[in-house]
């Protein structure tokens, strides 16, 4: 039995084509295949999923998701499948980053509608394909949403993301008041750790 | 000349007539700033400049010109009165008329003269008077206004001018020209015999061969020795810069390494900065997740319900099998109850009761005995056989029952809730601690830019420093400062070698001088037949002796002059310097024919960088020097005119200085605001001191120092 991350992890997500010059080429090297640091020079970011996994944070923490078009004629890849997010290793002074995977996964199977009672029951109305179509499927719809919401500001301001720390502080407004944020580390503590 | 008087009448600020008389040696004109210490000047040099011939409107008193009714006419003027080889009066003038309200005309301007001759007095043209007994040529060396026009004689035909003026030296050149011509023209005749005659025929064309080539190397020899002095001259004059500009060359290398330090510290911290890329730390450092823990709160909260949700449906799946199973053997039991027969179960008696009873042949159930061969033995064997039996069915029965069926045929709650659990505990707390990193990151680049701010301050005022040092040395760019410092040692080597070639070269000029000297005695030793050349030779070898005479005697006395001026001069330096550091006077005479003014220590080392005191007291001492030479070979003295020549004297020095010019038997003629304090007031003390006539010149009171009409020069005199 092949593990669920395994192969939602071989899935390549998809976006919008028309998000591809105003915010993959702008702030990406989308589409240059291996990116190094000279390269990347004057780019905020690496790799095209990159900008996909900023969107989908966006999307993941306003909680808002948005459909896709239905026309996969409008629909682009990352170019790299889930697994190989991160873990590139000619990147200069940057990191690998892989673990972020897991958390991205966990952030689907939590935000995602799926029967894992079926799944492991073996229904067959609940297969393994289907519940990865949907994680990738909300996927998709997080990120949708976070580079409309990008696109949006580039409108407002096409400046917006070229200001000093401009991402960052993008997500800072998502970091609650310290005393929240205790009380949630308290909170996770509290969850059963055995079966 | 010795000036008698000079009258200043409604010139400038000096209104109305305004008279100084003047001794033959030293007169003070003392006067603070705006009291007319310039004008003075000014209208000496108005009236001594022969070019000047007419009127200017501006050199009108503005207190007279503003006092003139309309139509009324007033004299401007200035005249002096002098001796030289009898009593002489010169005066420019001329005639303002106001005209309207504010309109003024000059006109009648006029350059008159006066000569004395015994009782009688003769009126000629200014302009005539001036140029016989006072001309432009010796005015420049008489007149200074300022310190910094003393440097007359940094013009290198400065010196040779005035030695061809004021000595005697030049009336030798027309006999040196002269005999130079005859001994040329002399010789010329006398090669030509010797050429022409038979018996000197062959070596006279040797001779003249060899003359000519040893004429070119000298020529060429000459030519290189003046080339080799420019360079010379032109590396040491390198290096005299360079060395002035030395300390300024070594604080700008200092200066530049502190700016590089500094240059590279503010781009540490701008590279500090950079490297703290916070967008791709929101990735690279998982910053993005600083918001995550109540997504993964929520995962871990629905990866444990399912585990709940699994593992309850599971034991009750299991309880239901179990009951099944519990049912199915109650029900085999009240199957063997209704066959009739009354009976333990198969498991009553055990085994091991069973086989006792058989071995003691007695039913322990029922207490009856159960000897061998009877029903009750029997009974008792087919008991155990059955148990046995049973046991042995229960095994297989045991082994062959079909597997149950399990209500769960995948373990994807499991990866989950494994998932959950791999990312609680410290990697719950590292994200819920995140949020708290990118703040002290935020603060630690707030650090950094302060850190940032202020090595840029310091790096700016390192080149405050660097741009305040290129003001001092005004004129000299960096790139000048930077190369000077490599190129010191260069010049040195340079000027090294120039100096060694030249040495050659001298030697070189010395021996072909030496040759043609050999060859000319050879040309005069020839013997030639004819009377005539016979005659040439003698007439040629008696001029060129006369030739030579001459050269010799206008070397010497050049030479002689120069030394007499170079000595004279240092008396007066020392004089003028009689506490203090003063060096030596040395002229140097140049390959080009001029002669240079040098100050010298005392161990032959040029002092590169002379203070302006230092060079004011060299000038003067020249200036002396040439003045007391020119009186006692022409019997003439002229006056020497300084307007401020010792601001850049400090107190001591600058008494001193006037305590030696006024023992000096000398006209001198200073116009100065020394021995004034701060206040103008006059210091009577040091004043005493002095011998010499003084005159106080000052604006008078109540003026209004926004107009120019109530400006008015006022003379007293001191001493």
């Amino acid at each position: 039995m092949e593990k669920l991350y395994d192969l939602w992890a071989k899935r390549n997500p998809e976006w919008e084509k028309r998000f591809e010059e105003p915010i993959f080429k702008t702030f990406a090297d989308y589409g240059k295949g291996n990116t190094s640091l000279s390269e990347t020079r004057g780019k905020i970011f690496g790799a095209g999923y990159e900008i996909f996994i900023i969107a989908f944070f966006i999307g993941l923490y306003f909680d808002q998701t948005r459909k896709l078009t239905d026309d996969k004629e409008e629909r682009k890849t990352c170019g790299q499948a889930i697994q190989y997010w991160g873990n590139i290793e000619t990147r200069g002074i940057r990191q690998t980053y892989g673990a972020i995977r897991d958390y991205i996964f966990a952030a689907l199977i939590a935000k995602t509608d799926i029967d894992l009672i079926a799944l492991d029951k073996g229904d067959p109305k609940v297969t393994p394909r289907k519940v990865v179509d949907a994680l990738v499927e909300k996927m998709e719809e997080y990120a949708n949403f976070g580079l409309y919401y990008m696109e949006e500001q580039l409108i407002d301001n096409p400046d917006y993301f070229f200001r000093d720390k401009a991402f960052l502080r993008l997500f800072l407004q998502f970091i609650p008041q310290q005393k929240e944020e205790e009380q949630q580390a308290q909170d996770s503590d509290d969850l059963p750790e055995e079966l | 000349m010795i000036i008698k008087n000079l009258t200043i009448k409604n010139y400038r600020s000096y209104y109305g007539e305004c008279s100084f008389d003047f001794t033959s040696g030293l007169t003070l004109i003392i006067g603070d700033n705006g009291d007319g210490k310039t004008t003075f000047f000014d209208a000496l040099k108005w009236l001594l400049d022969p070019a000047l011939e007419k009127a200017d409107i501006n050199n009108i008193s503005e207190m007279r010109k503003s006092e003139l009714e309309i139509g009324e006419v007033e004299t401007v003027s200035v005249s002096m009165t002098f001796d030289h080889d009898g009593e002489k009066m010169i005066e420019k003038s001329f005639i303002v008329e106001r005209v309207n309200e504010d309109k003024y005309i000059t006109r009648s301007f006029s350059f008159k003269g006066y000569e004395t001759q015994g009782a009688e007095r003769f009126p000629v043209t200014g302009k005539s008077l001036i140029v016989r007994c006072f001309d432009s040529f010796i005015q420049r060396y008489s007149m200074f206004k300022g310190e910094s026009t003393l440097n007359v004689f940094d013009d290198p035909d400065a010196l040779k001018m005035l030695v061809d003026k004021l000595s005697d030296i030049r009336e030798f050149d027309e006999y040196v020209e002269m005999t130079d011509e005859f001994e040329a023209k002399s010789g010329t005749a006398y090669e030509k015999e010797c050429k022409n005659d038979k018996k000197t025929e062959r070596e006279a064309h040797i001779l003249e061969g060899q003359k000519t080539e040893v004429n070119a190397r000298i020529n060429n020899t000459r030519r290189d020795i003046r080339d080799t002095e420019k360079s010379a001259d032109l590396f040491a004059s390198r290096i005299e810069v360079l060395e002035k500009n030395q300390e300024a060359s070594e604080r700008y290398q200092e200066l530049k390494k502190l700016i590089k330090a500094r240059e590279e510290d503010v781009l540490q911290w701008k590279s500090r900065i950079s490297a703290q890329n916070f967008n791709v730390n929101l990735l690279d450092k998982l910053w993005i997740l600083a918001s995550f823990s109540p997504i993964l709160k929520e995962f871990r909260e629905k990866a444990s319900a399912f585990s709940k949700e699994k593992r309850r449906l599971h034991d009750l799946f299991v309880a239901q099998r179990a009951k099944e199973e519990g049912r199915q053997e109650v029900l085999d039991e009240i199957s063997s109850l209704a066959n009739g027969t009354s009976r333990l179960p198969w498991y009553l008696p055990d085994q091991e009761t069973m086989q006792e009873m058989i071995d003691d042949e007695i039913c322990k159930v029922c207490g009856r005995p159960a000897a061998k061969g009877t029903d009750a033995y029997e009974f008792m064997v087919a008991k155990l056989n059955e148990f046995k039996k049973h046991l042995e069915e229960k095994k297989k029965a045991q082994e062959e029952k079909p597997k149950e069926e399990e209500l769960f045929v995948n373990r994807y709650i499991e990866q989950m809730h494994n998932l959950s659990i791999s990312l609680g505990g410290s990697k719950a707390q590292d994200i819920s601690e995140l949020s708290g990193t990118i703040y002290d990151r935020l603060e630690l680049l707030e650090t950094f830019k302060r850190e940032l701010a202020k090595a840029e301050e310091k790096l700016q005022d390192a080149l405050d420093d660097k741009a305040r040092l290129l003001i001092q040395v005004e004129g000299v760019t960096e790139e000048q400062l930077d190369l000077d410092f490599q190129n010191l040692k260069g010049f040195f080597e340079q000027k090294g070698k120039a100096e060694k070639r030249l040495v050659e070269l001298r030697e070189e000029l010395r021996k072909a001088e030496a040759l043609k000297k050999e060859i000319e005695d050879r040309y005069d030793s020839l013997n030639p037949g004819s009377s005539m050349a016979k005659v040439y030779q003698k007439v040629h070898i008696i001029l060129r002796n006369i030739s030579e005479a001459f050269k010799e005697a206008k070397e010497f006395n050049l030479t002689r002059f120069l030394f007499e001026i170079q000595t004279l001069a240092n008396e007066y330096l020392e004089r003028l310097n009689t506490q203090d550091f003063h060096g030596i006077i040395k002229l140097v005479r140049t390959s080009q024919d001029t002669t240079e003014i040098r100050l010298l220590s005392t161990n032959g080392r040029a002092i590169t960088d002379p203070s302006g005191s230092q060079l004011t007291t060299m000038y003067m001492s020249v200036l002396f020097a040439i003045s007391d030479l020119t009186s006692s070979k022409r019997d003439e003295n002229y006056p020497l005119i300084f307007d401020a020549p010792t601001s850049s004297f400090g107190g001591m020095k600058e008494s001193g200085f006037y305590n030696i010019i006024d023992s000096i038997e000398k006209q001198c003629i200073i116009v100065t605001k020394d021995f004034l304090d701060d206040r103008g007031n006059i210091d009577e003390a040091k004043i005493d001191q002095l011998t010499c006539t003084v005159y106080r010149i000052q604006k008078e009171a109540g003026f209004n120092q926004d107009d120019l009409s109530t400006i008015r020069t006022i003379i007293t005199p001191i001493k």
